[in-house]
């Protein structure tokens, strides 16, 4: 009796643990190890563990281990073999992952077969045997039994609850108004919105002739004609040279009014850029806005046109306000 | 003062060398103002053109208003350097001969030497040439010849490139200028040229031209007073070293060309030597221009002439070169900007 309520109390643990039948004389321990022996359904993994303890001159013939199809509803999906030492024996711990493919029309007994563990041990050569382990499996289809007995078939699982998607939604929501933020920012930094578009060339050449009109000391020429030069460069989509100026009017009309400014800046930057002398030495009228010719007046000859830095910076203004209008 | 006075009266000489010249010559402005330039930057130009462009014709109309003797060669597969400097032939006496050849005959007279569809010639004949251009001297008979006001100009036929042999970088990069001669476009000009039997004998067409509306023998000092007399600013020098780094990577300059992999397309760029010579040309393209200074326009106007026959190209590029250098010469000069 006491035996009996041992052998329930194992089983509900869900897990027993036998002693194989004889042993040959190497083998120390054999234990195997198995799970529940019911409950189990079509599809699932049975484990089972065996652990053998041999002599240390004992190796496990690894081949002996059962073949990947069993037999025509059992499969061995893994087997995974563990070798240690352990107190002059040598153990060995198998792992055997069995699955069943039985489809059960009511429940059903079956065992997973018997087979010999091969050991060499020296030049003799020695089995050992695992015995056979029964086991119940259940169809997972309603019976017809129930239906007869009036209970309910079998209904389809619970539709798993949706987690809230609120915060992941949130998160994304923020993601993308940081990102777009973040693009803009970059497209106004590189100028590339188009109210920046218009007029940016000259807009930057204003920026720069009137930073440099009002730094202290020698005003810096070089680099406000400079300016003025890349902003024409930009607007022609090519270096502009003095020489091509009659197309530039031709492709850019909206420049004509200025045509005597401009053609007047070219032949002083010309003479600033290309006449070997000290470039100190070159030193614009700076008696103030009113100095410098206004536009449509006649300019003082050619070359020796002198452009202080007003006139340079209105010069900027007025093509800014043409630029801006273009297109 | 005084060399500013010499630069204007030698301007003036010079405009009276390029209207003789336009005397025998039509449609062809820009050919005679890059002789011109040619001429007084003292430097060898390589003609291109088709035939019956008016190579020669404008060649003799030059060597005529320089003055000082002209010789002619064509080039052939079997020419070799001794055919230009001697001949050897029986005298009336049947005594064998031996006499100066095409080179050697006019002694320090000769001004201009023209060399006939050069790359026909063999490359021997090619290192010849360039001794004499580089160094205006021959070796021979024991001595050396010296022509101190030589001037050589060479025609290659761009027709044909069967039997011919393409000049070496080296003997390209000696020219000062490579100029194209194109059928003229105008149609009153070509009526001119086909009906006017003024056009039909080169000879007499000729005859109008002036003789030596230049002193040849002063050619060399006025040449010296333009390099010197014109000023090149920083800002131009910076604009050149562009230019000429452009010729050389032309990918770090944003330049690309139609169906050709920027970074694989340049075996050599132009020399220092080219960059030089581009510098004199421009010089006097300023003068003619009657500026005492370089402008970018005055590089550009002789960008082309001075630097295409100077780049070149790796090999898988060179049989497309007619149709990619000028293509790439353009985005050059319409790229890099001065100031």
């Amino acid at each position: 009796m006491k035996r009996t309520y041992l052998a329930f109390l194992l089983l509900f643990l869900g897990a027993a643990v036998s002693h194989g039948g004889e042993t040959p004389g190497p083998v120390r321990d054999f234990q195997v190890s198995t799970p529940r022996p019911f409950g189990y359904a079509i599809g699932d993994v049975i484990l089972q563990t065996l652990n053998v303890a041999v002599d240390r001159e004992a190796l496990l013939d690894r081949n002996s281990l059962p073949p990947s199809r069993i037999n025509r509803w059992l499969e061995l999906r893994e087997a995974n073999v563990r070798e240690s030492e352990h107190d002059g024996l040598r153990r060995y711990s198998i792992e055997l992952a069995y699955q069943s493919f039985y489809a059960p029309l009511e429940v059903k007994n079956l065992a997973i077969p018997a087979f010999k563990l091969a050991f060499t041990h020296g030049e003799d050569v020695f089995e050992l045997e695992v015995p056979a382990w029964r086991f119940t499996t259940a169809p997972i289809r309603e019976l017809s039994i129930l239906r007869e007995e009036g209970l309910e078939p079998m209904q389809p699982d619970a539709p798993p609850a949706l987690p809230s998607r609120t915060g992941p939604l949130r998160g994304l929501a923020s993601a993308a108004a940081a990102g777009a933020g973040a693009g803009l920012y970059l497209v106004y930094l590189y100028g590339y919105l188009p109210w920046q578009q218009r007029g940016r060339h000259f807009r930057a050449a204003c920026r720069s002739v009137r930073t440099l009109s009002r730094a202290s000391g020698t005003p810096d020429y070089s680099s406000a004609y400079t300016a003025i030069h890349r902003a024409f460069n930009g607007v022609n989509g090519q270096p502009l040279f003095s020489d091509h100026l009659e197309a530039f009017f031709a492709d850019h009309p909206a420049f004509e009014p200025l045509r005597e400014e401009i053609a007047a800046f070219f032949a002083s930057s010309y003479d600033f850029f290309f006449t070997e002398r000290p470039k100190d030495k070159f030193v614009g009228n700076e008696l103030g806005p009113q100095s410098g010719p206004r536009r449509g007046e006649p300019q003082r000859g050619g070359a020796q046109t002198e452009f202080p830095m007003p006139r340079l910076f209105r010069l900027c203004r007025d093509c800014y306000d043409v630029e801006r209008n273009l297109r | 003062m005084h060399s500013e006075q010499l630069l204007a009266d030698w301007r003036e000489k010079a405009f009276r060398f390029e209207s003789e010249i336009e005397k025998a010559i039509i449609g062809q402005p820009r050919a005679i103002r890059l002789m011109t330039i040619a001429v007084f930057a003292r430097g060898h130009v390589l003609l291109e053109g088709n035939v019956g462009v008016g190579k020669t014709t404008l060649l003799r109309a030059v060597s005529l208003a320089i003055g000082g003797e002209y010789e002619r060669i064509e080039g052939t597969i079997d020419l070799m350097p001794a055919d230009l400097i001697y001949y050897t032939y029986l005298d009336e006496n049947g005594r064998p001969r031996v006499d100066p050849g095409p080179v050697l005959k006019h002694g320090e007279g000769l001004s201009t030497f023209f060399f006939n569809e050069i790359n026909r010639a063999r490359p021997q004949i090619h290192s010849l040439l360039l001794r004499i251009m580089a160094e205006r001297s021959v070796t021979a008979f024991n001595r050396e010849f010296r022509f101190p006001y030589l001037q050589v100009f060479a025609d290659r036929n761009r027709v044909e490139k069967e039997e011919t042999f393409e000049l070496p970088a080296a003997a390209r990069d000696r020219f000062l200028l490579e100029i194209a001669m194109d059928y003229p476009s105008d149609a009153d000009i070509l009526d001119q040229l086909t009906f006017d039997p003024r056009y039909h004998d080169a000879n007499r067409l000729l005859g109008v031209v002036t003789p030596a509306v230049l002193p040849y023998r002063e050619l060399d000092e006025i040449a010296a007073a333009i390099q010197s007399g014109i000023q090149a600013s920083p800002t131009l020098r910076a604009y050149t070293r562009d230019l000429w780094r452009a010729s050389h990577e032309p990918e770090r300059f944003g330049i690309s060309v139609a169906d050709a992999d920027m970074s694989e397309l340049i075996q050599a760029g132009a020399s220092p030597r080219g960059m030089s010579y581009l510098i004199r040309a421009a010089r006097v393209h300023a003068w003619l221009k009657g500026r005492d200074r370089v402008i970018p326009e005055d590089i550009q106007g002789v960008f082309y002439p001075a630097m295409a026959h100077r780049v070149f190209l790796k090999p898988a590029y060179e049989y497309r070169r007619d149709e990619l250098v000028p293509g790439l010469v353009d985005k050059i000069l319409h790229s890099i900007a001065a100031p």
